[in-house]
């Protein structure tokens, strides 16, 4: 095994290998900071370049490019309240807070830097995992991924903000939401009103492009001003803070990772969750829990680390079995057969250096990705201090760019601008606009599973040990959060 | 009692929540199974928070009549605002219009122009600079680099079928 480890880093460092991942991790970086635009774009448009190169160099490109996406998403989350990807929803929350207390800086620092440890912890647990892979999938059915589906639905009420019943209805409106389309089971048409564009559901990027970037827009275009009139003086030196940052948090790193990686991990879940997971977790965990959301960098530093942890989770399942486990992995599958390589056993015994390459792969290129954002951090965090004049048209027209090439569809061009006017009217009368995206994130996951459940098990499925554990787990978070809210002082119901 | 966007806007959402229970009780067993057992819960909080929000309402408006001396209005601030709101709507509605009748490369450059010439009063040079800057991105990096098929518009799609017959 040590022998194959070693291997797969000679190969990654060999040439031309080499040379793929760099122009792949330049490449993430861009199509990353793109909204709309994602790790699964520049997946599917670099497939086609890997047929006559060698499986080294062909993973070396494509891993390259896949892991460094979401660092480059984190940058106009961040700067612009745009997510680049739709994982980076979570890292909104907090961080575009922090650019308009003027932090913008730090939150860049934090954010970057905390992808790449993720990123790299990501990778390490992937090359750990190795032996004990296949029990550890098999564990998983339809009952736990509905449960898993409630634990993220349960977070709703620790996210909810000050109103409580705000926050339960703004998450089941997106629960709702996350409904819309033909139903899993009997292929119903719902809610969909004749239109052949809402089979599909209603897709997550469109939806946060227009709750959270055209809200904020139509909210500096109104207000005046920039996103931020000020930028904390020690700012220059904001990005090392922020680095700093991370490794003072360096056990809410280490359990974000983790989180993330086990949700990577396992297929079904979907990895657009891992970060409202981890984001929840920290929320809960942190002394300072009752500020998440105001601006604070443990609110950065939860999701990033738990998205880019995430993709080494991801690759178990699909080198151990052939399952992908996040749309990202289900694209690679194609560049494996490319290869003439069949993930499964056969790969864990034949090709165990290529896992092992996969692996350094996602580590450099977190590492190299993220230092090439922080190089130029300090003088992205100055588009905090631009006119909001000069950011309404150009960041208009990159929401709408976004939400199009989700899908290459119209429709979603009006689910951006219809959501752009719901988060403006969310925001301005205090309602919780980040539930929205837990719920229809999750809301499909845990329809489809629980039919599953109820049709292999019956009643009875929650009687399986980890979904006791993970009953266990949605009480305990409910119960901590009701209890919290009531030694609040202005933690209200309503 | 002053009715305000805010008791409009929970409102909206109990009668969204509303039509969405009527519209799934249509559906089979099995398919109204999750929508139902989501919206019917939801749907009375809702009503609770709009009730909630009108009883804020009529306690406002109690307090405001005591303090407020006669013949004062405060409604100007309130107005200005609303004539603010609505242009930026108008601005953010005209975008996805635009995106739709004339395509994502004519509206990149003309939305960003127009805005900034005549919604931010710019000069010409900062205007046309923008807009020429938005313009050589989307060439070079969507159109060029990730070759990124967008949509041409449509009335440029009926042009062209008039013109050239496709």
């Amino acid at each position: 095994m040590v022998e194959a480890a070693l291997l797969g880093l000679a190969k990654v460092f060999a040439w031309p290998a080499i040379g793929y991942m760099l122009l792949g991790v330049f490449i993430g970086i861009v199509v990353g900071i793109l909204p709309g635009v994602g790790g699964l774009f520049s997946l599917a448009v670099l497939i086609p370049f890997t047929f006559k190169m060698d499986p080294a160099s062909a993973f070396a490109l494509l891993l390259g490019a896949h892991a460094p996406s979401y660092t480059g998403g984190a940058i106009t989350t961040i700067l612009l309240n745009t997510p680049g990807d739709p994982p980076n929803a979570a890292t909104l929350f907090d961080g575009y807070p922090m650019t308009k207390k003027g932090e913008a800086g730090r939150a860049l620092g934090a954010a970057l830097s905390s992808s790449a440890v993720g990123g790299v912890l990501g990778a390490l647990y992937l090359i750990m995992l190795i032996p004990v892979m296949r029990p550890l999938v098999l564990l998983f059915a339809p009952p736990e991924f509905f449960m898993m589906a409630m634990v993220g639905i349960a977070f709703i009420a620790v996210i909810s903000g000050k109103s409580l019943v705000k926050g339960l209805i703004a998450g089941g409106f997106g629960l709702l939401l996350g409904l819309v389309g033909l139903d899993p089971t009997t292929s119903i048409q719902r809610f969909t009103f004749g239109t052949l564009f809402l089979w599909d559901g209603i897709h997550l990027v469109p939806v946060t492009l227009g709750l959270f970037a055209v809200a904020e827009m139509m909210e500096v275009a109104v207000q005046g001003g920039g996103i931020t009139e000020k930028m904390v003086a020690s700012d220059v030196g904001g990005v090392l803070r922020g680095i700093k940052d991370t490794f003072t948090h360096k056990w809410l790193l280490f359990r974000c990772s983790v989180l993330g990686n086990i949700i990577g991990i396992i297929p079904g879940i979907g990895g657009d969750t891992a970060c409202f997971f981890a984001y929840g977790h920290a929320r809960q965990t942190e002394k300072n829990g009752d500020l998440f959301g105001t601006g604070v960098v443990e609110g950065v530093i939860a999701p990033q680390s738990a998205i880019n942890a995430k993709e080494g989770g991801a690759l178990v399942p699909t080198v151990a079995f052939g399952i992908p486990g996040s749309a990202g992995m289900a694209i690679l599958l194609g560049a494996f057969y490319i290869q003439g390589i069949r993930p499964g056993p056969e790969m864990l015994n034949n090709s165990l250096w290529l896992i092992f390459s996969m692996a350094w792969t996602v580590a450099l290129a977190n590492i190299i990705g993220a230092a090439v954002c922080i190089a130029f951090a300090n003088r992205m965090a100055r588009v905090a201090l631009l006119p909001g004049d000069y950011l309404f048209p150009v960041v208009l027209i990159l929401c709408g760019i976004g939400a199009y090439c989700t899908r290459n569809a119209l429709g979603d061009l009006v689910v951006t601008a219809i959501f752009g006017f719901v988060g403006y009217g969310m925001k301005k009368y205090e309602w919780p606009r980040p539930v929205v995206l837990i719920g229809l994130v999750l809301g499909k996951i845990a329809e489809k599973n629980l039919l599953l459940s109820l049709r292999l098990y019956h009643s009875t499925f929650f009687l399986r040990p980890i979904t006791i554990v993970l009953i266990l787990i949605v009480l305990v978070i409910l119960v901590r959060t009701l209890l919290g809210r009531r030694r609040e002082k202005g933690g209200s119901m309503v | 009692m002053r009715i305000t966007f805010r008791q409009i806007f929970s409102l909206i959402v109990s009668v969204l929540l509303g039509i969405y229970i009527v519209t799934a009780m249509g559906y089979n067993p099995q398919a109204r199974l999750m929508p139902l057992a989501v919206s019917i819960p939801i749907f009375l909080l809702s009503i609770w928070q709009t009730l909630h929000d009108f009883r804020v309402a009529v306690r406002r408006t109690g307090m405001d009549q005591e303090e407020r001396p006669a013949g004062e209005s405060t409604s100007t601030p309130q107005e200005k605002l609303f004539k603010k709101e609505l242009s930026v709507s108008l601005w953010v509605i005209s975008v996805f219009v635009s995106f739709y009748l004339f395509g994502f490369i004519l509206t990149t450059s003309l939305y960003t122009f127009l805005s900034l010439k005549a919604r931010s009063r710019m000069g010409w040079k900062p205007s046309l600079g923008v807009s020429i800057g938005c313009l050589v991105f989307l060439y070079v990096v969507m159109i060029y680099g990730l070759r990124v098929d967008l949509y041409p518009g449509r009335l440029i799609l009926i042009a062209r079928k008039a013109l050239y017959g496709y």
